[in-house]
């Protein structure tokens, strides 16, 4: 029986039978190592602990159940190595060493295993009881490698599980070797890893001198004696900073071996030890695998050989690109109606059973505010859903490596690099993920770059905006070049942004990156609904949260307060509401920011929905619902859509929709830019100049656009 | 031993040693943890701009600015198709 709980980032565990145990499991694992998919199989789950907003150390955790014992599994990030460079590498290297995890279980990539020993070998330095898992072993036998496990376990010291987490075959062994250290008293440590004569001789040398510092740093004095000849940053930090003369004197030691090391290589000393540990795995699997086949010449190649094309690259990323939208859109409208028939259903039912109908202040915060505002935005879910699909379709099938690698010719150009393209993808659901996305950027300066320019990638959030306005105003064929439209533009700007920023405030060189192209695979459902759910997840997170409350405080905006009973007599009842509207704070505020808002084509009315949109970009739909809805319920019911395109023009309604994109990032994702970036100062001048640029671009288009007399022709 | 050319001046399809890595300690600790250090081989899959390469049974990406810091001792001897990739 298989049982999973999620704790949160901070709980250790959380007992859910009573004869639970202490027994803590960590995963570590290359970026396409499999982990997630194997972490989810030992867990029996798909939930996910979301990296979120001001949490520093996101390794996820779960439980695993196995023949009547529970193990705690601790995801940590997926890394290259244990250096000390990316903040997961950091978090990956300080959980092992300071929480002190029962097993590490080492995923590896069989199809590429030596690169994925490096960071294995690194965990070994770390002198702690693991297991290793050759995942993706499937793959790796089809392209002709056959692994000697008995050989490859005595030579590395510890237990070795083959398995497929995509096919799910080995998980019933892998929990066995997990359970096997849990019963056995004893924990085996894997061999000391060597690193060849003279690298030996100095750590001899060097591993005495520093083991009053280790013990303060409680850490292993072999490895701190290595890191020091790898002129570790964080190391020798910590020495300067916490060990005082002894630390100095250790350090001199440090530097008088590496200068021995570098004399005797010609090289430098991180370049011998990384030569070593590759001479070391290469030892290993010289003797463990042996490899029928000299090259892979496989499917996956030879699709790489027609998407990277000079020729084809460029055509094929741009043709995925609309289909993506294309069958968002198309798929995504029958779910659509569906959803906006059954809230305004909903809406009638609450309103007919209540007593006094609308008329009742609470049953119109109900029904006009709630339920309006937060079905407005869910009537959106199925499109955003439906982009995380294909999304999740592409990351999992390999292609946006291959995007990266084509785009990077272009993103050089404006001071990013290929890798800048993967977070940018993730920033067209949403910004908040989007910009944890650039933890995996290593230099700070494009980290920076790219996190200032994502609000640019238009998010799910404003999805909503552009589906109401451009349904309600162009007919069918026109519809998907112009959300396509919308997005390049946003696009466009974001380079142009970046080329900025890199020439003044964050000069740098971006051309110095490395990025691995997996191979190619068919996504499995579950992954695919995995990475969809994670996503979609936060969005309907804020729908109940965010917008409910913002919902509410709008509708109050809205409502109060109320015009005197003189100002309503001999009118309408539409007139009425007009009037009910102006009087509003809400509309108050919207007139007084009318004459700065008139140029760029924004009436009191959209001026208003904008100060929602702050709270979150849907809420600025939520808002003209409420806006336009106002004491309908005893008349036949207007859709938003017949009453915007009663009011705007198609003109007015490209500067709403491009205001939208470029304008004003959303609270969340300021609050996520001040604790990733570490600055108010970074939020700040992003929320600024977006502002600034928006207002000058839809100013300039509302302008020449009415001018050139496209108000009438559109 | 030939004398060492930068993997950018190393011919698409051409296979070659890596001898010596030109760049500080961050540029060698990563292209060490994707699997590339003195004496690995590799292949050029694709070239210009940032280029595809084959090492340890992977294919890698490098970027541009990476590619001249990687010197390497070409395997086979250069044929008259070979082109440089830039």
């Amino acid at each position: 029986m298989i049982e999973e709980k999620i704790v949160g980032n901070t709980k250790r565990t959380v007992p859910a039978q009573p004869e639970k145990s202490e027994f803590r499991a960590a995963l570590g694992g290359n970026p396409n190592a499999g982990k997630t998919t194997l972490f989810n199989a030992l867990t029996g789950g798909q939930h996910h602990v979301a990296n979120y907003p001001g949490v520093t150390v996101t390794a996820k955790e779960g439980l695993m159940l196995h023949k009547g014992h529970s193990t705690s599994l601790i995801d940590l990030p997926g890394t290259y190595s244990l250096a000390a460079y990316s903040p997961d590498e950091l978090v990956a290297r300080n959980y092992v060493l300071d929480q002190h995890p029962d097993v590490v279980i080492s995923i590896c990539d069989a199809s590429s295993l030596e690169r994925s020993l490096y960071l294995a070998v690194q965990f070994m330095e770390l002198r702690v009881p693991m297991i290793l898992v050759l995942n993706k072993s499937d793959l790796a036998e089809k392209s002709g490698h056959i692994f000697n496990i008995e050989i490859l376990e005595r030579l590395l010291g510890m237990p070795i599980v083959p398995t497929s987490a995509h096919r799910e075959e080995g998980i019933q062994e892998l929990k066995d070797a997990i359970l096997n250290i849990e019963i056995r008293k004893e924990r085996p440590l894997p061999v000391k890893v060597t690193y060849g004569r003279e690298i030996e001789a100095e750590l001899e040398q060097l591993t005495p001198m520093a083991a009053q510092a280790a013990e303060h740093l409680s850490r292993d004095p072999r490895w701190v004696a290595l890191k020091l000849l790898e002129k570790d940053a964080y190391v020798r930090n910590r020495l300067t900073g916490e060990c005082g003369t002894d630390g100095a004197s250790l350090l001199t030691q440090a530097g008088e071996a590496i200068g021995r090391i570098e004399k005797h290589f010609g090289d430098r000393s991180e370049i011998v030890i990384a030569d070593q540990r590759y001479g070391f795995i290469s030892g290993a699997c010289q003797e463990a695998v042996t490899t029928t086949s000299e090259m892979r010449h496989d499917i996956s190649d030879r699709i790489d050989d027609i998407v990277t094309s000079e020729l084809l690259g460029i055509p094929i990323f741009l043709v995925l690109m609309y289909f993506l939208f294309k069958l968002t859109f198309t798929l995504g409208a029958p779910a659509m109606m569906l959803i906006e028939a059954t809230v305004g259903w909903l809406g009638n039912i609450v309103s007919s059973l209540w007593p006094g109908g609308t008329e009742n202040a609470l049953c119109s915060l109900l029904v006009d505010g709630i339920i309006g505002g937060v079905g407005g935005v869910l009537v959106f879910l199925p499109n955003i859903a439906l982009l995380f699909v294909g999304i999740a379709f592409l990351e999992d099938s390999g292609y946006m490596a291959r995007g990266a690698f084509i785009m990077d010719r272009f993103m050089h150009k404006i001071g990013l690099h290929g890798r800048s393209f993967i977070p940018a993808v993730v920033g067209f659901g949403c910004t908040v993920p989007a910009i944890m996305a650039t933890r995996a950027l290593e230099n700070k300066r494009d980290r920076l770059t790219t996190m200032l320019v994502l609000p640019l990638m238009s998010c799910g959030a404003r999805f909503p905006i552009y589906t109401l306005f451009i349904a309600a105003f162009f007919p069918q064929p026109w519809r998907a070049p112009i959300l396509m439209g919308i997005y390049l533009l946003g696009i466009a700007l974001a380079a142009l942004l970046a080329k900025l920023l890199r020439k003044t405030l964050l000069k740098g060189d971006t051309s110095l990156f490395v990025m691995e192209l997996p191979p190619y695979r068919m996504p499995t459902p579950r992954g695919i609904l995995s990475h969809t759910w994670e996503r979609t997840r936060q969005f309907i997170r804020k729908a109940s949260t965010v917008i409910v409350v913002a919902s509410c405080i709008l509708w109050v905006l809205t409502n109060y307060p109320k015009p005197d009973a003189e100002q309503l007599e001999n009118l309408t009842t539409v007139e009425q509401q007009s009037v009910e509207l102006s009087t509003s704070i809400a509309g108050r505020i919207g007139h007084t920011i009318e004459p700065i808002m008139r140029p760029i084509g924004f009436d009191w009315k959209t001026s208003t929905a904008l100060i929602g949109a702050f709270a979150a970009k849907e809420i600025f739909v939520a808002q003209l619902g409420i806006v336009y809805s106002l004491g309908e319920a005893d008349e036949e019911s207007y859709t938003l859509r017949q009453r915007l395109r009663e009011n705007y023009t198609p003109l007015q309604a490209l500067c709403i929709m491009i205001f939208c994109l470029i304008s004003i990032p959303c609270v969340a994702t300021m609050a996520t830019m001040k604790s990733e970036s570490g600055a108010w100062r970074w939020p700040l001048l992003q929320f600024g100049g977006l502002t600034l640029l928006a207002y000058l671009i839809t100013l300039v288009l509302y302008q020449g656009g009415t001018l050139l007399g496209f108000e009438s022709m559109l | 031993m030939t004398k060492p050319i930068s993997l950018k001046e190393l011919g698409l399809n051409r296979t070659a040693r890596v001898v010596k890595i030109d760049g500080g300690r961050g540029i060698v600790q990563r292209l060490a943890e994707m699997g590339i250090s003195s004496g690995t081989e590799l292949r050029v899959v694709r070239g210009k701009g940032p280029i595809i390469i084959e090492v340890r049974r992977q294919r890698l990406v490098i970027g541009h600015g990476m590619v001249p810091r990687i010197m390497v001792d070409p395997i086979e001897p250069a044929t008259p198709d070979d082109k440089p990739i830039l």
